[in-house]
């Protein structure tokens, strides 16, 4: 730690604090840049988020410090973006359930995606469903037999009833005609490999990531992908595309956004900021190493890509809500 | 599987000297809180909770680890020196301690109060070191059918300890239970328990929980107290030499190595107990003592031996209340119960994968528990002892002022939200009030932290039973724990050996 | 020993029992206007919340016989519960202040109120210059464990 004093501190920060006010976007950032992440630290979001606003911090004068504001499905820490001042100095990372889950249950009041600037998407994880590698079915065709012949007896864990990865399956189960046993486990990625280790379920709705301790161990193998190309990391694992199936790809990601109303040239300042960081060794390195698929959406892309997301999965929920497969 | 080799990794990444020196840090800190009646070593992980957030998670683990251990030991030096045991605990300690202090035998006291918890602290670990690779295998055993039943065996046992109200420990335990229902439902994207209030949709944080009920509480039950003064006076003080607080051998033959060896054998398995705590272990081993000792006359009148029994057995149960708190996620006592806390805001989720998977960030903590028994304790008794005493002369209002600042900032740091400030504040004066009626407050918060667990395991296992509640009763995991449930009702409501014991010893003190 | 009615004999531990039933019976009524507990065959929302509620109440009201049954009666003494009070009152006010007008100002305000009430008897204004550096002190050491080693950041108020 820095060890400046207490008076220097307020001094420097008071000042700043006024020129902050005349200051031009050429000199953003004159002030530490606030990141709240709105999940617990030690999960996968967190991570992300850390590492890319610590290599960010690097080509800025000031620093980029994280917050972890739980609750709500990430909700309440998003709303403290919503309601920033709209100076760019405060960030929030938004997941499926910032998009879809909370803005559609109507958890948070006054939650609103209107409230906030989008500045880029940084990373993709596309949804996939796992089995143990002792399992019966060496791959998805074996287990969609089984499946088919077995109705509602092959177990599938997912996060919860109603959350994104139950979404998902529901997809699955519409699409291929397939119906399965499904079991929640809303206790994080450890319970449920818990659950596929002990063998209460059968397979695990998750993303590929989560569990690649697991599949680099052999102990885990990943059936399929629900995405468009092969994942860089796990390359054997087919996806639904590639079989033929339409309309499943399907996961999560993590969006960078600033609260509205910020001016347009601090937006693309803290663009091209994480760009640069996105696009370093260092972020490449450490997103191969974890099994996180680094993916780029500017600013230009990236609210009509959460836009579109937003819709189709409103359409689909409503779709399942009138036919009585979940509740509202 | 390479068990022996991650607990050497364990000491290994232990001696590394930026991990080890949190374990003396921590038993600094728990030694002062043991010490001062009013704090307890529950409160120092309580308060050190917020700062776990931005601390490597092996070194938390570590100091929390030298924390438990100088807590539960340091009850005894102001249980002997003025009779007010610094921790529950210390009980039975402060019973024949300041007998000996009366004397002029307090050094004494005090010398076998601190080898008997090194030896049980010793013993203990070493157990759970043990035991920890068949609590694995044992547990993947148990799926959710068999962790509802074990859950619900946990509170049930938890609740029937209570051997001054059952109703009242039902009823914190419900609380608690209630409390953890509101915001957002565990399965399903819906919000309950609002009460039209939108900003609880957030739910109650667990660490408001634990900073209010132990920090806040202590603090408005003490402002309610009357001033006393707690100084020693000077020539006491003046007469403690280092030599006076070394065993010799001699007494500790007469006390005899199977009474050390047997105490830290109840003490173990009472940790494993949910719910009992150091203050039972104590209490059974020196019960037992009693029972079986040469010289029952002894005890009330100044027994090294009901010492010896009593410290060997609360400082053994640690290491016995980490076992089901890293296997099932439910904890043997208080301490681990905050402990718990420490382990889940952290993300890391109790059970076989902890111990298999991430084992490397449990058995630094093994060892650490090791060496604040066998190394650190006796060092710093050695070197600490004369002043440990003085600690209760501490001044009252720089003592709670500072504790309450700590609390409530960092009931901040740890949530960034004055809601949750108010939460903590909140559940201080609710802990307040049932404290003053003899609620036992442990049975809320883990009333808070199992009652989610149990709905969960619940609700997953009527969907495992395709909606049929039967698969509790014909799930053999879950059959094993309502078994278990129904011999421990019979033995602590309708035998209860404990009570009567308990009327015999009080009988014997006075 | 005379007959006295229900009401006269409520005693301390009656009357936590009391409001225990009534906090309870907002719960149980929450519940209800919520959600069905079963539904479609199917463990709704409010399903376990209910039993526990349900639980409390059997709890509550054998405590609140048993309360009835004591000798002692109803006594508040405003010595005793004056302080506490007091304390409840200066945190409240310490939470509702400390964002806004950040964590030096109102920590030090916090910190010198609780001094003076826990050393009211034993002489505070004695001690009075002494007791204000303890307090600067004791802030000062919080933010150095917090914000420097820790690297956590404490509002320095929204005034600034």
């Amino acid at each position: 730690m820095k060890s400046r004093n207490i008076i220097s501190i307020i001094l420097v920060i008071m000042f700043l604090s006024l020129f902050s006010i005349a200051s031009f976007a050429q000199d953003f950032p004159t002030k530490d840049i606030r990141t709240i992440v709105p999940w617990a630290s030690g999960g996968g979001t967190d991570a992300i988020i850390r590492v890319i606003s610590k290599i960010a911090e690097k080509s800025i004068p000031t620093a980029i410090y994280v917050e972890n504001i739980e609750g709500g499905l990430s909700g309440v820490g998003l709303y403290e973006v919503m309601n920033a001042k709209s100076d760019g100095y405060t960030i929030g990372g938004f997941t499926y359930d910032s998009i879809v889950t909370v803005p559609r249950q109507e958890l948070v009041p006054g939650y609103s995606l209107d409230k906030v600037k989008m500045i880029c998407l940084v990373t993709k994880e596309a949804g996939a469903m796992v089995v143990r590698e002792d399992a019966p079915w060496k791959n998805w065709e074996e287990f969609a037999a089984a499946a088919k012949e077995n109705p509602r007896k092959i177990s599938v864990g997912v996060d919860g009833i109603g959350n994104a990865q139950h979404l998902r399956l529901l997809k699955i189960n519409e699409v291929t005609g397939l119906e399965f046993k499904v079991l929640p486990y809303p206790g994080g990625s450890g319970e449920k490999k818990e659950a596929l280790l002990s063998g209460e379920a059968d397979a695990i709705m998750t993303s590929l990531g989560d569990f690649a301790p697991l599949i680099h161990a052999g102990e885990v193998r990943g059936l399929i992908e629900m995405a468009d190309q092969r994942n860089p990391q796990f390359t054997d694992v087919p996806n639904f595309q590639e079989l033929g199936y339409e309309g499943l790809v399907k996961g999560s990601f993590v969006i960078l956004a600033t609260t509205a109303g910020t001016p347009d040239d601090v937006v693309a300042k803290l663009e091209q900021i994480f760009y640069d960081a996105h696009h370093s060794d260092e972020f490449r390195d450490w997103a191969q190493e974890t099994g996180v698929v680094a993916t780029w959406l500017g600013t230009d892309e990236v609210t009509d890509y959460a836009m579109q997301v937003q819709e189709d999965e409103f359409e689909m929920i409503q779709k399942l809500i009138d036919d009585g497969v979940i509740e509202g | 599987m390479g068990n022996l080799d991650g607990i050497i990794q364990g000491f290994i990444t232990f001696f590394n000297p930026s991990v080890g020196i949190y374990a003396i840090i921590g038993f600094i800190i728990g030694a002062f809180f043991g010490a001062v009646p009013g704090l307890t070593s529950v409160l120092a992980i309580a308060l050190l909770l917020p700062m776990t957030y931005s601390m490597d998670i092996v070194s938390s683990l570590v100091m929390c680890m030298g924390i438990y251990m100088a807590g539960i030991y340091s009850g005894s030096i102001t249980a002997t020196t003025i009779n007010i045991p610094g921790a529950p605990s210390a009980m039975m300690t402060a019973i024949e301690g300041n007998q000996l202090m009366k004397r002029g035998l307090g050094a004494k006291a005090l010398g076998h109060a601190a080898f008997a918890s090194m030896i049980g602290g010793t013993i203990g670990t070493l157990l759970l070191i043990m035991v920890s690779p068949y609590s694995v295998k044992l547990a993947l055993m148990v799926k959710t059918p068999g962790k509802f039943s074990l859950i619900l065996f946990a509170l049930i046992v938890i609740i029937l300890i209570q051997r001054k109200s059952i109703a009242k420990g039902a009823i914190a335990t419900f609380l608690g239970i209630m409390f953890a229902t509101i915001g957002i439902d565990t399965m399903k994207p819906l919000a309950r328990f609002t009460f039209g209030f939108d900003i609880l949709v957030q739910g109650i944080d667990m660490m408001s929980v634990i900073i209010g009920t132990f920090a806040i509480s202590e603090l408005l039950i003490q402002s309610g107290e009357i001033e006393k003064k707690l100084e020693i006076s000077k020539d006491v003080l003046s007469k403690i030499r280092r030599k006076d607080f070394i065993p010799t051998l001699e007494e500790i033959k007469s006390i005899g190595l199977w009474r050390y060896f047997k105490s830290s054998l109840i003490g173990f398995f009472t940790g494993v107990l949910p719910g009992a705590g150091g203050s039972m272990a104590a209490f059974i081993s020196y019960a037992e003592a009693m029972r079986s000792s040469k010289n029952p006359e002894e005890y009330g009148t100044g027994s090294l031996e009901g010492i010896a029994a009593a410290e060997t057995a609360n400082n053994a149960m640690c290491g016995g209340a980490i076992v089901p708190m890293l296997t099932f996620g439910i904890p043997g006592d208080a301490t681990t119960a905050v402990l718990l806390g420490v382990l889940v805001i952290n993300g890391l989720q109790p059970g076989p994968q902890l111990m298999t998977k991430q084992f490397h960030l449990i058995a630094p903590m093994f060892a650490a528990l090791l060496v604040s028994a066998l190394v650190i304790l006796p060092i710093t008794f050695y070197l600490l002892a004369p002043y440990f005493i003085k600690i209760v002369s501490i001044n009252r209002g720089i003592l709670y002022a500072s504790i309450a600042t700590v609390a409530i900032v960092g009931s901040f740091v740890s949530t960034f939200s004055v809601f949750q400030m108010a939460i903590t504040l909140i559940f201080g004066v609710i802990a307040y009030f049932l404290r003053k009626q003899n609620y036992p407050t442990v049975t809320l918060l883990l009333g808070f932290i199992l009652g989610p667990m149990l709905e969960d395991y619940f609700r997953r296992g009527l969907s495992l039973g395709h909606g049929s509640p039967l698969i509790f009763f014909t799930s053999p995991d879950s059959l094993f724990f309502l078994v278990l449930t129904v011999i421990f009702y019979y033995f602590l409501m309708i035998k209860k050996p404990m009570i009567m014991k308990e009327d015999l010893v009080q009988k014997k003190a006075k | 020993m005379a007959k006295r009615s229900v009401l006269e004999r409520i005693n301390s531990t009656s009357l936590l029992a009391l409001v225990l039933i009534l906090v309870n019976s907002i719960y149980l009524f929450e519940a209800i206007k919520t959600a069905e507990p079963i539904k479609n065959g199917e463990v709704g929302i409010t399903f376990f919340p209910i039993v526990a509620s349900i639980l409390l109440y059997i709890a509550a009201i054998i405590i609140f016989i048993a309360g009835i049954k004591e000798k002692s009666v109803l006594s508040f003494q405003l010595s005793r519960i004056g302080k506490p009070i007091m304390v409840i009152f200066l945190t409240l006010i310490y939470v509702l202040i400390f964002k806004s007008i950040g964590y030096f100002i109102s920590s030090i305000i916090y910190v010198l109120c609780l001094m003076f009430l826990f050393e009211e008897e034993s002489g505070f204004k004695k001690k009075k210059l002494l007791n204000i550096l303890f307090t600067v002190i004791i802030v000062a050491l919080i933010y150095i464990l917090y914000q420097k080693i820790f690297g956590v950041r404490l509002p320095i108020g929204e005034v600034f």
